[in-house]
């Protein structure tokens, strides 16, 4: 009995071991969240050599399908593989943490050959562990001069080029049920903040939400709406300043407690929840006909378009208006770069080799002319100039939102200013704060003065 | 009693060179795993870098900026919060409930204990969205019987209102937290001799006065290690919270160990997020000790 026993438990480990082995091998991943996959590409031609590059992006299936530099990126490989068969492009996606992956590889001189890259700290973090090429004398001006250069510029540290614009994007778009506020007496959105608010007296009256916000993350309401109202109250310059720790630029002064101010008085006319939903629940609520307006980045006009159907009366009665003001509507408003497409510093070493041109081929179909045609057909800003495209033949939605483009210029985010993270995220939750009433705009603008005296580097 | 040979004595207690042999294998492993990460976490602290390559000296600025970082203090106060909670919510509900659990009038006992430890072997992130889908404002389960029982104004935004979202998050983790205690209470209760309860209940002892005169000195050992469990337990707390309400609304449910996540890789600051993690363990280790002394010093007096 004793010996049955003993073989049974040899067998049992045994086993157990072999279903340990099989068990560590990594298990497909079908949404290609942080995982890498291979797409094999045969070779047509055998003359040509068999090539491959990789490619770091962060755009899963699911992204893909919903957002639309997502779904231009995947068309661009698509297409890049159907003209060069030979060439196997190797993705690797990384979601949520693009930033920190990025940086952990160049830590690691383990660069992807293409990646997306941002601008401010991070790429200097990656200039300064030589690990991004400078692209100035690989592509041709022809292809560079494309770009709007204040966009490209971004891109530039020590006049060298360390990026490629991938997509712009505005950050503070107001997407209005025209519906409604022709209801409380409006055919356009108003220009300023005291209409806007006496209108939302009304839509309290009616037990609707003037703003439909989520801000749980505490990024979204201080990148789409305080951006601009910040930037109408203390000017361009004071970012700057700002980012580089100029004592003689601060927060505790009139300009800034007044820009609080406007927060405080547009809080009482948000969403009951705002602080512990996010942005996509927050754009449920205004499809639900809950709210009138929202202030978003532009990737929620793609939400919009893709719950047209489910939601048609909503969606037929949204329109895209300008960012209000104290005295009319805003020019300058919160947008920029969104992300740039970055080379391997390793390439450098075999410039002239198959895979160097065929990673130098894919940076020009991923910021050419075919994915650049595709974001605008779907209503987001082109990254090149002298695109050719029909306005007409776009949904109306995107009509108004380009429209809106072509009067506006950006102010760039308060990260990618290059202010210190601390302060950023700092304001994004004492902006909570004084929206709700928990803190009054002066005890918010001494907070963050403190912070920027104390905490940044 | 017979005599042991010198054979025998030295199979038992080997030679000092053998234990440390026998030792090493474990405490390599342990200074890998441990040590290893703690001291790099201090010496990393002394330099500012965003990438192990970069890594630019600066002396103590960061562990003296950690002295009068008030975002870090707020955190910490968040953190003893929770810990006062937990130890009264887990531990002394944990205790009550294995009273309970363990009187004879009660049945089913057994359901009631597996249904208690359920939570568990649930992970905290997926408890954290099913809670955050019960205090949701609109569709919440909570808001919802509020509304039926005409209570609109107390049906508000849980974690979204800075006074409610401290509490609103603690509530979760005391829920998933009692289990694991109760179920070592009760395995503690098990070694009581029942003939104690007995003579007890003959001389009319009521079941308050078992449980405080019998259950409690007898088990307080136990009641300590549960104890510096919960708050070292309590002090990491950070996937609750990241899952319900990511330290909001304003700074208001912020922990040590996510303002931590938040400097080292939302911000991009190593050093300083080092320094943060050495805080950390240093406040953990201090209020781990305090707890003890303080569970000691109040069973030293029935000891005697």
């Amino acid at each position: 009995m004793k010996k049955l026993l003993r073989i049974f438990c040899c067998l049992l480990t045994v086993v157990l071991c072999l279903s340990a082995c099989t068990g560590g091998s990594p298990a497909p991943d079908q949404s290609g969240n942080s995982s890498t996959e291979s797409k094999q590409v045969s070779s047509s031609t055998k003359t040509e050599e068999p090539v491959k590059i990789s490619f770091l992006h962060m755009y899963n299936e699911e992204i893909a399908s919903s957002f639309v530099d997502g779904a231009a990126t995947m068309q661009a490989i698509e297409q890049f593989e159907k003209d060069y068969p030979n060439v196997e492009v190797e993705q690797i996606v990384a979601v949520d943490d693009m930033t920190q992956r990025v940086l952990t590889l160049s830590a690691a001189q383990d660069m992807p050959d293409l990646f997306m890259v941002f601008q401010g700290s991070s790429l200097e973090t990656l200039v300064k562990n030589d690990a991004v090429l400078p692209l100035d004398d690989v592509y041709s001006k022809e292809h560079l001069d494309r770009f709007y250069p204040e966009e490209l510029n971004v891109f530039r540290i020590q006049d060298k080029l360390y990026g490629m614009t991938l997509y712009t994007e505005t950050t503070s778009v107001v997407v209005y049920n025209k519906k409604l506020w022709k209801e409380a007496g409006y055919d356009s959105f108003p220009p300023t903040w005291d209409e806007v608010l006496k209108a939302g007296e009304y839509f309290k009256g009616k037990g609707i939400d003037t703003f439909a916000v989520g801000d749980q993350n505490q990024t979204l309401f201080r990148d789409c709406t305080f951006i601009s109202i910040c930037n109408e109250h203390m000017g361009e310059d004071w970012f700057g300043k700002i980012a580089a720790n100029d004592p003689a630029a601060g927060f505790d002064n009139e300009n800034f407690t007044a820009a609080l101010e406007r927060v405080q008085s547009l809080g009482g006319y948000f969403n009951a929840d705002w602080k512990s939903i996010v942005d996509t629940e927050a754009c449920g609520q205004y499809l639900d006909g809950k709210a009138a307006t929202m202030i978003n980045g532009c990737w929620v006009l793609g939400q919009l378009e893709n719950s047209a159907e489910e939601y048609p009366e909503i969606f037929e009665n949204t329109g895209v208006a300008m960012f209000p003001g104290e005295t009319g509507e805003l020019t300058q408003i919160g947008g920029g770069v969104g992300c740039g497409l970055g080379l391997s510093k390793a390439l450098e070493a075999e410039k002239g080799s198959a895979r160097y041109e065929a990673a130098v081929k894919l940076g020009e179909y991923l910021t050419g002319d075919a994915y650049n045609l595709y974001t605008v057909e779907h209503g987001m800003k082109p990254a090149i100039q002298g695109l050719e495209f029909d306005m007409s033949a776009l949904p109306q939605l995107s009509q108004e939102y380009l429209t809106m483009c072509e009067k506006t210029h950006y102010i760039s985010l308060f990260d990618r200013h290059g202010i210190d993270g601390q302060v950023t995220s700092v304001l994004g939750s004492m902006l909570q704060d004084v929206a709700s009433g928990d803190m009054t705009p002066e005890e918010g603008a001494k907070l963050m003065q403190t912070t920027y005296e104390t905490l940044v580097d | 009693m017979k005599k042991r040979s010198y054979q025998e004595k030295d199979i038992l207690k080997p030679p000092a060179w053998q234990m440390w042999a026998y030792l090493l294998p474990s405490a390599l492993l342990f200074a890998v795993v441990f040590i290893v990460p703690i001291v790099y976490a201090v010496y990393c602290g002394f330099f500012d870098f965003t990438s192990p390559r970069n890594m630019e000296f600066v002396g103590l600025r960061y562990y003296k900026k950690l002295l009068s970082d008030t975002y870090f203090w707020n955190a910490f106060k968040h953190n003893l919060i929770f810990v006062a909670v937990s130890l009264v919510g887990q531990i002394g509900l944990a205790f009550l409930l294995a009273n309970l659990m363990n009187s004879r009038y009660i049945r089913f006992s057994g359901f009631y204990r597996t249904m208690t430890f359920l939570p568990q072997i649930l992970s905290a992130i997926v408890i954290g969205f099913v809670w955050g889908m019960l205090y949701d404002y609109n569709y919440g389960l909570l808001n919802i019987i509020l509304r039926a029982a005409g209570l609109d104004q107390m049906a508000i935004d849980w974690l979204g209102e800075s006074k409610t979202a401290l509490v609103s998050v603690c509530v979760p983790m005391v829920w998933q937290g009692i289990g694991l205690y109760l179920l070592v209470m009760l395995a503690a209760m098990s070694s009581i001799d029942k003939e104690i309860y007995e003579m007890a209940e003959l001389d009319g002892a009521s079941g308050w006065q078992r449980m405080t005169k019998i259950t409690f000195p007898l088990i307080k050992n136990t009641i300590v290690v549960c104890a510096v469990l919960c708050v070292s337990g309590t002090m990491k707390v950070f996937d609750h919270i990241y899952a319900m309400t990511g330290g909001g609304p304003g700074q208001s449910t912020t922990v040590l160990a996510l303002y931590a996540y938040n400097v080292s890789f939302k911000q991009i600051k190593f050093g300083y997020g080092s320094v943060l993690s050495v805080g950390i363990l240093i406040l953990s280790l201090f209020l781990v000790a305090a707890s003890n002394l303080l569970v000691k010093l109040l069973t030293r007096g029935k000891e005697a």
